[in-house]
């Protein structure tokens, strides 16, 4: 069986790398882009199953890469997790307004953001009828 | 003998003027409070990324996920985790400051 594919977006190598060991201890696949352009590609050429994604981005910032996602029929279903050390107002609500299945502020525990995964998938495949 | 009133004036004047000047003090020092407890958006993004990548690692050692660990391994770590942790519930408490200028 395919693994599931998740494309981690977040210009810190060193924070890619952490979420890519977690992330293939739990069976995932991981794919990696740096910024909003590369990101944008990504999704295009790999259609994750799910997308981690940092808002604080070179080339454009998370949200351009939202709204990316959200123009497309294709990927429109993609669920998003926002991840991020921003701490802008307004950025938690404009980021679930957009769309996102969750949001997170850097440093997260692993057990919430696994959940937050699993639920997200679940919920894109159908397996959850409503929130839990 | 009482004071003559020019006496009386001066010490009502004095009283008003000290009364202002510790409004003034109490204002400045809530102005001060209020700036140390916020964190400019720039650092506080900085330190958030870096305790991520050091509750990431320090997760990954514990869970065994690069290797096993000794017994006094993963209490030095749990050490490291519980005072990262502390650094983040700091972090939480502070509050963005306005951004500075570009």
């Amino acid at each position: 069986m395919d693994k599931t594919r998740i494309l981690v977006v977040d210009d810190n190598p060193t924070i890619r790398k952490g979420l890519s060991v977690r992330l293939r201890a739990n069976g995932y696949e991981v794919l990696f882009a740096e910024d909003a352009i590369s990101a944008t590609a990504a999704l295009v050429t790999e259609r994750p199953d799910l997308v981690i994604l940092d808002l604080g981005l070179p080339c454009g910032d998370g949200f351009v890469v939202m709204e990316r996602l959200h123009k497309s029929d294709r990927l429109a279903d993609i669920p998003v997790i926002v991840l991020t050390g921003r701490e802008l107002a307004g950025d938690r609500d404009r980021a679930l307004q957009a769309g996102a299945a969750a949001f997170f502020q850097k440093p997260v525990e692993d057990r919430n953001l696994l959940f937050a995964i699993q639920k997200a998938l679940d919920l894109s495949r159908g397996e959850l009828r409503f929130d839990a | 003998m009482g004071p003559h009133s020019g006496e009386r004036i001066h010490t009502a004047d004095h009283g008003i003027e000290r009364k202002r000047l510790v409004a003034e003090r109490d204002h400045a020092l809530q102005r001060a409070t209020k700036k140390e407890a916020q964190l400019s958006p720039d650092l506080s993004h900085e330190l958030r990324n870096a305790l991520a990548c050091i509750h990431q690692f320090g997760s990954i050692l514990v869970d065994g996920l690069a290797g096993e660990l000794s017994g006094e391994q993963r209490e030095y770590l749990g050490i490291m985790l519980e005072n990262a942790s502390k650094i983040r519930s700091a972090l939480d408490r502070t509050v963005s400051g306005p951004p500075g200028p570009s």
